[in-house]
Formats: C-alpha cells, sequence, structure tokens
C-alpha cells in the first residue's frame, strides 16, 4: 500500500522518558529524551553504566513496559503491535527457560503459543546453537551456557525481524561468554535480523554491533553514538585490530566523560 | 510385605536404606511394648499389648474395613471439594489484587474459626449421613490449598513470563504454558498437609455424630472399655493416612519430575 520500498526501521524511539514510582511516592527518572534507531538487519548494542536504564529502553520496545513520554515504534508500529505480529525474540540475563520441558519443548514454545508447529525449524535452530545432541534433556541437566544457548534459540524460532538482547551473557563465566559471542555472530550472520543488544561490556559490544550507542547514568541519556568500522564477518581474529581497538576506544572515552559537561 | 528385599526387582535402588530403619524401629516399639505390658502384668484395658490389638483386627476385618472405608470416602471427598474451590478461587486470586484483596480475608476467617463449633449448623443443612462429615473435612483442608496454590500461581520466573509476553501469549496460555505448571509443587506440598487434616475432620465429625466410620468405631470401644479395639482403629487409621500421604507422594515424583523437591 505504501509508496516506500523500504522496510520500516526495527527501531525507532524519539525523545523517549520513563519515570518508576518508588515506595515512598516519588519517582525516578531512569530514561530522560532517549533516541534510538536501529535499521532493519542492523545490530546495534546499548552500552552504560549499571542503572542507566538500558535494560529499561529494551523493555520499552518489548512492549514489556507501557510507554510514558517520547515516540516508540518498533517495525513501524507500537511495541504491542510487533508482539501480536510475533515479529519480536527477547533474551534475558536468566534464561528462563520452563524447567519441565525439554530443550526441545522449550526452543518450541514461541511456536506452541503461536499454533505453528515446525519440526524442522526447531532442528534446524538446535543444531545451530549447538545444543542438538541435548535436543531430550532437561535444563537442570545443561550448564548456564547451554541454557542460555537454548534461550537463544528459542528467541529465534518463530523467525522474528528484531532480536531484542539484555545482558544475555553477563551470567556467564568468562570462557562461555567468549564462545556465546562468536556464536551469537555466527548465527546472525545467518539469520540477519535487526538487534538491539544491551551490555555493559565494551568489547562485547564493539565486537558484535554496527553501531554502538553510549548511555550515561541517572537520568539515562544517549552520550554517544559511535560506529563500528569493522568488516563483516568477524570472527576470532577481530580482537586485537587496529581498528577493534581505536572503536573500543572510542566508547570507552563516552562513557568516561560521564559527568563532565552534561549540557 | 515384611520382606522388602524380596519386593526389589530394582538393582541400585537402596530400598533396604529407605524401608528398613523405620520398620525395624516400628518393630522394636511393637516388641518391648509387647515386653513391657507382659512383664510388668498392665491391665487390659489401660495398655492391651500388641498382640491383642491385632487379634481384635484380626477378628472383626470388615468391621474395620467398612468403617475404615466410611471415613475415607468422607475424607477424600472433602479434599477433593476443597481443592477444587480453593484452586478455583487461588486462580482468580492470582489475576486480580482486587480479588485477592476480596477473597482473602473470608477465607482467613474459615481459617481461624474452630471448624468443629460448626458442626451442629452443618448438620442442620447436611443431615446426619455423609454431608457433614465432607463438609468438615473441606472446611479443614480448604485454606492450606487456597493460600498455597495463590502464592505458587504467582511465583513464576519472570524471565518465562516476558518471554511469553513479547508473545502477545494470552492469560489462558500463560496460564496453561506457565502458572500452572509452576504452582503444582504448592499444589503437591498443600496435599501433603491437607491429607492428614482430612482424616482428623472426618473422623472429629464422626465423633459428633456417632453415626458411623471409625469415629463410631472408637466411641463404641471407648463406652465398652474395649482398649484392644480401641488402639486398632487407631492403627488403622494411622495407616490410613500413611497411605494416603504415600499415594500423594507418589502421584507427586510422577508429576514433578523435573522440580527439585523430588530429587530427581
Amino acid at each position: 500500500m505504501t509508496s516506500s520500498t523500504l522496510p520500516a526501521p526495527a527501531v525507532a524511539a524519539r525523545g523517549v522518558t520513563y519515570r518508576y514510582a518508588e515506595a515512598d511516592g516519588r519517582t525516578l527518572l531512569a530514561l530522560d529524551g532517549v533516541d534510538l534507531a536501529v535499521g532493519a538487519g542492523e545490530f546495534v548494542s546499548v552500552v552504560g553504566p549499571s542503572g542507566c536504564g538500558k535494560s529499561t529502553l529494551l523493555r520499552l520496545v518489548a512492549g514489556l513496559l507501557p510507554s510514558q513520554g517520547g515516540e516508540v515504534s518498533v517495525l513501524g508500529g507500537a511495541p504491542g503491535e510487533a508482539q501480536r505480529a510475533h515479529a519480536l525474540g527477547l533474551v534475558a540475563q536468566e534464561p528462563g527457560l520452563l524447567p519441565w520441558r525439554d530443550v526441545a519443548a522449550n526452543v518450541r514454545l514461541p511456536l506452541d503459543v503461536m499454533r505453528a508447529g515446525d519440526p524442522e525449524r526447531v532442528r534446524a535452530l538446535l543444531d545451530q546453537v549447538g545444543i542438538a545432541e541435548f535436543a531430550g534433556y532437561r535444563p537442570a541437566a545443561l550448564s548456564g551456557g547451554m541454557r542460555q544457548r537454548v534461550a537463544l534459540a528459542r528467541a529465534l524460532v518463530h523467525r522474528p525481524r528484531l532480536l531484542l538482547m539484555d545482558e544475555p551473557f553477563g551470567a556467564l563465566d568468562e570462557l562461555s561468554r567468549e564462545a556465546m559471542r562468536l556464536e551469537l555472530l555466527r548465527i546472525w550472520e545467518q539469520e540477519r535480523i535487526a538487534v538491539l543488544f544491551v551490555t555493559h561490556s565494551v568489547v562485547e559490544a564493539v565486537l558484535l554491533s554496527d553501531r554502538v550507542v553510549v548511555m550515561s547514568g541517572r537520568p539515562g541519556r544517549v552520550r554517544a553514538v559511535i560506529d563500528v568500522p569493522l568488516p563483516r564477518p568477524r570472527g576470532e581474529a577481530q580482537g586485537p585490530s587496529a581498528a577493534f581497538v581505536a572503536t573500543a576506544a572510542a566508547v570507552r572515552a563516552a562513557l568516561r566523560s560521564d559527568g563532565v559537561g552534561a549540557a | 510385605m515384611n520382606d522388602p528385599a524380596s519386593e526389589v526387582g530394582v538393582p541400585g535402588t537402596p530400598l533396604t536404606a529407605t524401608v528398613l530403619p523405620p520398620v525395624v524401629a516400628l518393630s522394636a516399639i511393637l516388641a518391648l511394648w509387647e515386653g513391657y505390658v507382659r512383664v510388668r502384668d498392665v491391665k487390659g484395658y489401660l495398655l492391651p499389648p500388641p498382640s491383642d490389638v491385632f487379634r481384635a483386627l484380626w477378628e472383626e476385618p470388615g468391621r474395620y474395613a467398612s468403617a475404615a472405608s466410611t471415613s475415607l470416602t468422607a475424607a477424600v471427598g472433602g479434599l477433593a471439594v476443597a481443592s477444587v474451590i480453593a484452586f478455583g478461587l487461588a486462580v482468580l486470586m492470582a489475576h486480580s489484587r482486587l480479588l485477592e484483596r476480596a477473597i482473602y480475608p473470608p477465607a482467613l476467617l474459615v481459617k481461624v474459626t474452630p471448624i468443629v463449633a460448626l458442626y451442629p449448623l452443618l448438620a442442620i443443612w447436611f443431615g446426619f449421613g455423609i454431608g457433614p462429615k465432607v463438609a468438615i473435612a473441606a472446611l479443614i483442608t480448604f485454606f492450606p490449598m487456597l493460600v498455597n496454590a495463590a502464592v505458587g500461581l504467582r511465583s513464576v520466573d519472570p524471565q518465562a513470563l516476558d518471554a511469553l509476553r513479547v508473545l502477545a501469549a494470552s492469560r489462558w496460555e500463560v496460564f496453561r504454558r506457565l502458572r500452572f505448571p509452576s504452582s503444582l509443587p504448592y499444589v503437591f506440598a498443600a496435599l501433603r498437609i491437607s491429607v492428614p487434616l482430612s482424616l482428623v475432620g472426618a473422623v472429629v465429625a464422626e465423633f459428633l455424630s456417632g453415626s458411623s466410620g471409625m469415629g463410631q468405631l472408637i466411641l463404641i470401644a471407648n463406652g465398652a472399655f474395649d482398649t484392644a479395639a480401641l488402639f486398632a482403629a487407631v492403627f488403622v487409621l494411622a495407616a490410613l493416612g500413611v497411605s494416603l500421604t504415600g499415594l500423594v507422594g507418589y502421584v507427586e515424583r510422577r508429576v514433578l519430575d523435573w522440580h527439585v523437591s523430588t530429587g530427581a
């Protein structure tokens, strides 16, 4: 119907403000006039100190928090519409698996909710995230890293157009985290969907993203948006490259300037 | 029955470790009891030896069996009625804080009221048959199920809930995929509390009505100074309680094989 042939951007947020009500009746300003753009198929990270509102921003985009101020458009509509279109996938810090379902059934959950059976897709994703041999295991039998792989497969199984990841590797040990980053890069190369990735790891943000949004804390504001000029596909070799180091330094500088010259 | 090892076909199951100690302890208690009564020549109406108790059971098995079945029916019936109603109310409470605030105080009132005091009223309403017994058993078991189920239905993994919410899952979908299974460990905990309570309710109601069941049997034995029969009735009630609790435990281990409490 529309004249435009460009796909709608995955996320277009302007002037987003969010206040939490405190127990004593006061309010806490978590986000103050935040802009965020994630293009179709683009990988964007949000980094910032703890409590800078980056998770709040992600939950607003996910439609898990009601919009208060500003404009949040997801895939060209309201977050609720994106939910109903089954266009969103979510991976949080904790996997949130159903302990009574085995791995395959956990991955299948979104399809069950949508009443869409697609055993082929489930099998392919189990393969893709490297947990096919554990398909019949319950989550309790898996390590933290394995569980997070299941959560990732579950978030992708219904072919969402926007993957939302809220510090997905934050609870993992360093080795699992390294492995998961590379795994995510590989999967993203195949799926090519938009990703909004919240993290407090500068290395992680630079390694994975097309752009890094740097936020300052309390109230959360966007301090800088830094392009990552690294070629794709990326992998283990990215670590020591000069461009990588320079970009990471730029992100760190933006983070450090916190509190200085806030206009 | 006395030789659990012969029943065991599964290798590696430490049945000797789980069944043997209580069997040995119980046998020791009965033997000490028997020996004490015989050596000190205790009067039978004060404390009959276990052999007399078992003889009382042996001589009239039908009488105990029929009384036990009457009491059991009332207890299980009351438990079932209470569980269904309490779980239904818990579902409402889990979905609305307003309903929770409305339902909880009257439910608490039921809990703190001495249920026995309601018996005359219940007899007027439900007659002198099984009705008031079921009602007492139900009233006694209602509150544990309500509170446990309400807590269980709310105790969902927030990350799992988010995963469903970003799919715009309906309340019904969230209920059947997440809330209901999450509540089951709490429901079974309530059942383990409620099973003995339901027997208490049924027997107390039978004391008050004196019409039938284990409660009536105990009243009759008491009136006749037949202490052996009295003990026999108590043994039967204990066996009922153990069997029912065991049954709940068995079903729980089957249904909740994913849950840590079952130690799988």
